[in-house]
């Protein structure tokens, strides 16, 4: 790959990063009425002043934005706002992060390590009736919304069965089996959803990669089906199915909410909501950041593996 | 103050499991047989929020009880409703009833080692009344600020004793002091602390902090806790608990059932087909407070439609109170009758206004020949909580079917409280008529922030008389 490619890549980093970011930031601007009027309800006007200045909105939209990207990139993602005092955004992102990344990591490997030999195997076997019942039953699995998983888990796992705990997250130190065991039911929820959306993704792929000519030509020098599956469909195949996956990473940071509320995990997708219901602007706009940062890396990270995974999609991109 | 629509509730009912009844008392045993065992901890769902510790931020409903595990009061109330000496030893006041001297209880200290004395209590005297905040040495007061706007001064008198002087004699004053439980004995170091007075609280409690998020307050043993039981046994006897806020009634239900959690809580108004369910599981024991509480909806005569009084009678006509109690409630509580609950000395049946759909359409008509407007208001209900969401679209239904439209705003506990004050709302359900006396309740229903002091700081923001309390009383 040339240099080119990767500055390229990086500038459009950048400027997705900056776009939502100060969109954000402009939304802080156009509310209503001041922002430190809802940050400190009940504050005098000496103490929304002072506060308009610390957050830097007297500076107008470009000079705030400035001093908080300023912030931001060092670390300080603001703060909180309480009647008496604040506090910081980091010390709560310390808490969610670890909380949805664990979540995000243990869902998307679940789903993957499913989705891809369901995948190959149901393109393999395509209109026989392996396929079709994988096909019809994850077409009525990703019919299922994943709250009304989680609650069925929860009713006979965790009530009817006492198997597994309902509520709250265990980091790691509490042990590595409470852990899981309270990870194992949140994780499901989300991944049956996607097993079936990355399944048929990959289905999809695999099909039209078997019909390639190179396909029957592995197979006229003699190849294995397995080796011509792993091979040579598979890993062509495999583009759309990572890229999806790297959408849903971002997704799963921000975006478990109900999950996340459900079994009390109560990770970044509780604190945007959190941040949103309690009018903590400089919280969400430090999130939203956060989030986006999550969502461009991950889709870069997908497309330098794009290049190895299927070395076609790399040339196209030089050649371009 | 306390608010719940979601929570519209006339009974809390705490369910826990039976095994475990005996390591949560902290009540002294009858008998040696009885003996608490010692030690353990408990998990404890809760469905509130916790936003923050300091004298503006308002734990709500079951919020307030975790907090109280932390805080004390100086006074508390007796279970036959007398309000009694707590963290003081003893209030002596005058033959007028305008001066109150009260003696901090010796042996004492706050969960930081400071000793509980004369200082401490003018200290938080003076920050729940504004001055401090005044002087720039403490956040606002908040509500408190009007609670308090009958103190003319707090003097101490000697290292344990305070006197408070009022303006007008008041001799419930004991009450104000207890504020439904809210008016908690902070440490001076929390008051004054700066930035974290809402993040770290320090009390007397049995209990300290270890670590308190906007959806958990975990709590561990004070070992120096002042209280024993009657075998002199220090208290508390459990180790620790932890609060978590769980907003959706099925993960508290399936949290007890499941044995994730020990213990939960949940209203009357809105769950009230799961608190019928675990009545009949065996393994779990329901304890459930007496009928005191009447969830109210205020409407806001500040602003319109509500500054009509035909819209005022338009809506208190408009709600069917027995139907909203077999729909919501399922009969598990009584139809309201009174703005206030029989326990309180103000329950009064009379004029309070029925149901009667024909005389709510006649007021809605008569609202838009008044005005040229058809009867047309916002109503906030708890974001996230689909009880509440559920209760306020039963109130909805009401509205309709007089030809009133009601739009519901989504809002969090605390962000309703906080919007409540500088009344941005036209119209909101609060449980606010609580307890057994009038000062808690008097100053939102007849006074306005500065609690009817002339000279208050408060009168100086032009806030005028707060909510109207129509007697829309709903369960």
């Amino acid at each position: 790959m040339r240099g080119s490619f990767w500055v390229q890549r990086f500038a459009q980093l950048l400027i997705t990063v900056f776009c939502v970011t100060f969109g954000c930031s402009l939304l802080v601007q156009l509310l209503p009425v001041s922002p430190a009027e809802i940050l400190l309800p009940v504050g005098s006007p000496e103490e929304r002043e002072l506060l308009t200045k610390e957050i830097g909105l007297d500076r107008g939209p470009i000079g705030y934005y400035l001093k908080w990207l300023g912030e931001f990139v060092q670390g300080d993602f603001g703060d909180i706002y309480y009647s008496g005092g604040t506090e910081s955004v980091s010390s709560r992102l310390a808490v969610a992060f670890p909380r949805s990344i664990w979540l995000m990591i243990y869902t998307q490997v679940l789903s993957l390590a499913v989705a891809i030999p369901l995948g190959v195997w149901s393109a393999y076997r395509v209109g026989k009736r392996a396929d079709k019942a994988i096909s019809n039953t994850l077409f009525t699995l990703s019919s299922i919304p994943n709250f009304a998983i989680a609650l069925i888990l929860v009713l006979i796992l965790g009530v009817r069965l006492q198997w597994l705990p309902t509520l709250d997250y265990q980091p790691y130190s509490a042990g590595i089996w409470e852990h899981f065991k309270h990870m194992i039911m949140p994780v499901v929820s989300l991944s049956v959803g996607l097993i079936a959306a990355y399944t048929r993704l990959l289905r999809a792929d695999m099909i039209a990669a078997l019909r390639e000519d190179y396909i029957l030509m592995a197979a006229s020098k003699g190849l294995t089906d397995r080796r011509i599956l792993w091979r040579h469909a598979f890993r062509p195949s495999s583009v759309t199915l990572f890229t999806s996956a790297a959408l849903n990473m971002g997704a799963l940071i921000g975006g478990a909410i109900v999950i996340e509320t459900i079994f009390a995990t109560y990770g970044v997708g509780f604190e945007v909501f959190a941040a949103i219901s309690g009018r903590q602007y400089i919280a969400l706009q430090s999130i939203v950041g956060l989030i986006s940062i999550f969502y461009v890396v991950f889709n870069l990270i997908v497309d330098i593996l794009a290049g190895y995974v299927d070395p076609r999609t790399r040339d196209r991109r030089v050649n371009a | 103050m306390k608010q719940l629509f979601r929570g519209g509730r006339r009974k809390v009912a705490a369910v826990m499991a039976i095994a475990l009844v005996a390591s949560l008392s902290q009540v002294a045993p009858t008998n040696a047989a009885e003996k608490p065992k010692a030690g353990g901890t408990l998990q404890v769902g809760i469905f509130d929020s916790f936003p923050g510790y300091c004298m503006a931020d308002n734990l709500a409903n079951s919020a307030l009880m975790a907090g109280r595990t932390i805080y004390e009061t100086w006074v508390e109330q007796r279970a036959d409703g007398k309000i009694v000496p707590y963290v003081l030893s003893s209030v002596e006041n005058s033959a007028d009833f305008k001066s109150w001297k009260m003696t901090v209880r010796d042996g004492v200290q706050f969960h930081d080692g400071t000793p509980v004395n004369g200082d401490a209590l003018v200290t938080n005297l003076q920050a729940l009344r504004g001055a401090l905040t005044l002087l720039g040495k403490a956040p606002s007061p908040g509500t408190a600020g009007g609670f308090t706007a009958n103190i003319v001064d707090v003097v101490k008198v000697s290292t344990n004793t305070v006197q408070v002087n009022l303006y007008r004699p008041q001799v419930d004053f004991l009450e104000t002091l207890y504020a439904s439980g809210r008016f908690f004995v902070r440490a001076p170091s929390q008051i004054l602390g700066g930035a974290k007075c809402s993040t770290t609280p320090i009390g007397t409690g049995p209990f300290k902090l270890v670590s308190t998020k906007l959806n958990e307050l975990v709590v561990a043993k004070n070992p120096n806790y002042w209280r024993e039981d009657a075998n002199g046994t220090r208290l508390p006897y459990l180790d620790g608990i932890t609060f978590t806020f769980l907003v959706e009634t099925a993960s508290r239900v399936s949290g007890l059932k499941s044995k994730s959690l020990d213990i939960a809580m949940f209203t009357s108004a809105g769950e009230v087909k799961q608190i019928r369910d675990l009545q009949k599981n065996k393994n779990v024991t329901v304890i459930e407070s007496p009928e005191e509480y009447y969830p109210s909806i205020w409407l806001n005569n500040r602003i319109a439609p509500f500054n009509s009084k035909n819209a005022r009678l338009a809506v208190s006509y408009a709600i069917d109170r027995v139907d909203y109690n077999k729909v919501r409630n399922r009969n598990y509580v009584s139809p309201a009758k009174s703005i206030v609950g029989p326990n309180n000395i103000m329950y009064n049946e009379k004029g309070f206004i029925q149901y009667d759909l024909k005389k709510a359409k006649e007021a809605a008509a008569a609202y838009k020949a008044e005005t040229g407007k058809d009867l047309e208001f916002s109503f906030p209900y708890t974001a996230g909580s689909t009880e509440s969401l559920a209760n306020a679209t039963q109130i909805q239904k009401y509205m309709t079917a007089a030809g009133i439209k009601m739009n519901l705003l989504p809002l969090t506990t605390a962000e309703i409280i906080q919007r409540a004050f500088p009344q941005q709302f036209q119209a909101m359900a609060l449980l606010l008529m609580e307890g057994t006396g009038t000062a808690f309740i008097a100053p939102f229903v007849i006074s306005d922030t500065s609690g009817g002091n002339q000279s208050h700081i408060l009168r100086k923001t032009p806030r005028g008389a707060l909510w109207h309390s129509q007697p829309v009383g709903v369960h």
